[in-house]
């Protein structure tokens, strides 16, 4: 009798042992699942989904990257950000997009044909993402308060008037080593301003997107190699970079779960 | 008599053929209204073919200049902060090329004022030049001798 007790409590610890394993098989096998496709590097043609039907608000370092992505890009990938819109002009300071009107003093971008501030861009075309690139013009990097309050009223009209419309700001693209001969500590002012713009883009709970990091030489300025005669803007070198710095964040959203290319939802 | 007529023969045939009767001169220019605009362009600009296709979808989007007003259409770009432009439009008839012009003329003002201040040399190049139209084919061209560029493009147009 004992024997028989003895015999049936091994085999039911065999049956529950052999179900613990089982079930941490199971676990593991989850586990492995979730966390490949978290990692799972995604191609470049599904990365740049990301920003198909994107407005880009800018200054000249916009209408290059406009002029890059479709003198270069386009031509070796026509189907890459499709139905992307910039809307760029030289000089388009920050301050002017924060505002709720276009100026009548200063440069505007102009939406078919007619001058129009953020807030009249953002009723008209009602983007999934805007992506904005300003400051350099304003030289933001000698006001951070001032940006930051530029910044708070660009996010709290997009979420007025396009309140589905999701918000990324670039971080100032670097200047070059001549630009800083001239202006002395300019660098590190917009450095400065990059990470307040970092911080404030976390408090109000939009994007911010790193692409002066990679542009940087061992010195902290703009290489020189990526930069055009002025040592302001990128050249297609340095413009393909920022592509690079757009495939990344995509990856970086498809990481952590907040977007999917088609197909992969 | 006979001698008199034959003068007076002889001196209006002269009259005639100085003063090109029958049109003569118009005929001088080919007309190119059977030529695609891209090709004109082409045989005008040199470096047409070195410059940037913008999408048709800008011309609209940025300018104004709907899908619905032209037949034809090329916008070319050189891709640098001072670089060429060229704007070449067949509108669809008389009325949308008067609403190409003014699209134009409004983009022209809105690169000079943003030019100005920042880029003074491109500034200069577009001071220079403007928009031209022969009947309904309306150009804007930015570059070095514009005007003479645009009128010898729109001369068979």
């Amino acid at each position: 009798m004992k024997d028989m007790v003895k015999s049936a409590y091994r085999q039911f610890l065999a049956g529950v042992e052999e179900k613990m394993k089982r079930l941490l098989a199971l676990l593991m096998c989850m586990f492995l699942f979730i966390g490949h496709a978290g990692a799972e590097r995604l191609p470049d043609d599904q990365l740049i989904t990301y920003y198909d039907q994107a407005v880009f608000v800018g200054d000249s370092i916009s209408e290059l990257f406009r002029f890059y992505v479709n003198g270069v890009v386009r031509k070796e990938h026509p189907d890459y950000f499709t139905g992307v819109k910039f809307y760029a002009a030289h000089g388009y300071k920050l301050a002017t997009a924060a505002a709720p009107r276009p100026s009548h003093t200063e440069t505007n971008i102009s939406y078919k044909g007619n001058a129009v501030s953020v807030r009249g861009l953002m009723e008209r075309t009602q983007p999934g993402k805007v992506f904005i690139l300003l400051g350099l013009g304003d030289r933001i990097g000698d006001n951070i308060e001032k940006g930051m309050e530029y910044v708070e009223a660009i996010v709290s009209t997009v979420a007025e008037v396009s309140p589905d419309t999701k918000v990324h700001f670039f971080s100032l693209t670097p200047i070059d080593a001549n630009v800083e001969k001239k202006a002395p500590n300019r660098q590190s002012k917009w450095d400065a301003y990059n990470v307040a713009l970092e911080a404030k883009c976390k408090e109000l709970g939009v994007y911010y997107i790193e692409i002066a990091a990679p542009l940087k030489d061992e010195k902290g300025l703009l290489a020189q190699s990526l930069a055009t005669e002025d040592g302001y803007h990128l050249n297609n070198d340095g413009n393909a970079i920022w592509v690079q710095m757009l495939l990344e964040f995509a990856q970086g959203q498809y990481d952590a779960g907040l977007w999917a290319p088609a197909g992969k939802e | 008599m006979m001698k008199k007529i034959m003068l007076i023969a002889l001196s209006v045939l002269m009259v005639c053929i100085l003063t090109g009767c029958g049109g003569q001169k118009e005929a001088a220019v080919d007309s190119t209204a059977d030529v695609a605009l891209k090709e004109l362009v082409a045989r005008h600009i040199t470096k047409a073919g070195a410059m940037i296709e913008m999408p048709e979808t800008d011309l609209e989007d940025y300018i104004g200049i709907e899908p619905s007003m032209y037949k034809e259409a090329v916008y070319l770009q050189e891709g640098t902060l001072d670089g060429d432009e060229v704007l070449v439009i067949r509108a669809v008839d008389s009325k949308a090329a008067d609403s190409v012009v003014s699209c134009m003329e409004n983009y022209l003002a809105q690169r000079l004022k943003e030019t100005q201040n920042y880029l003074p040399e491109a500034y200069k190049v577009l001071k220079a030049t403007g928009v031209q139209r022969k009947h309904n084919t309306v150009a804007l061209i930015v570059m070095e001798k514009a005007t003479d560029v645009t009128t010898a493009l729109l001369a068979g147009e």
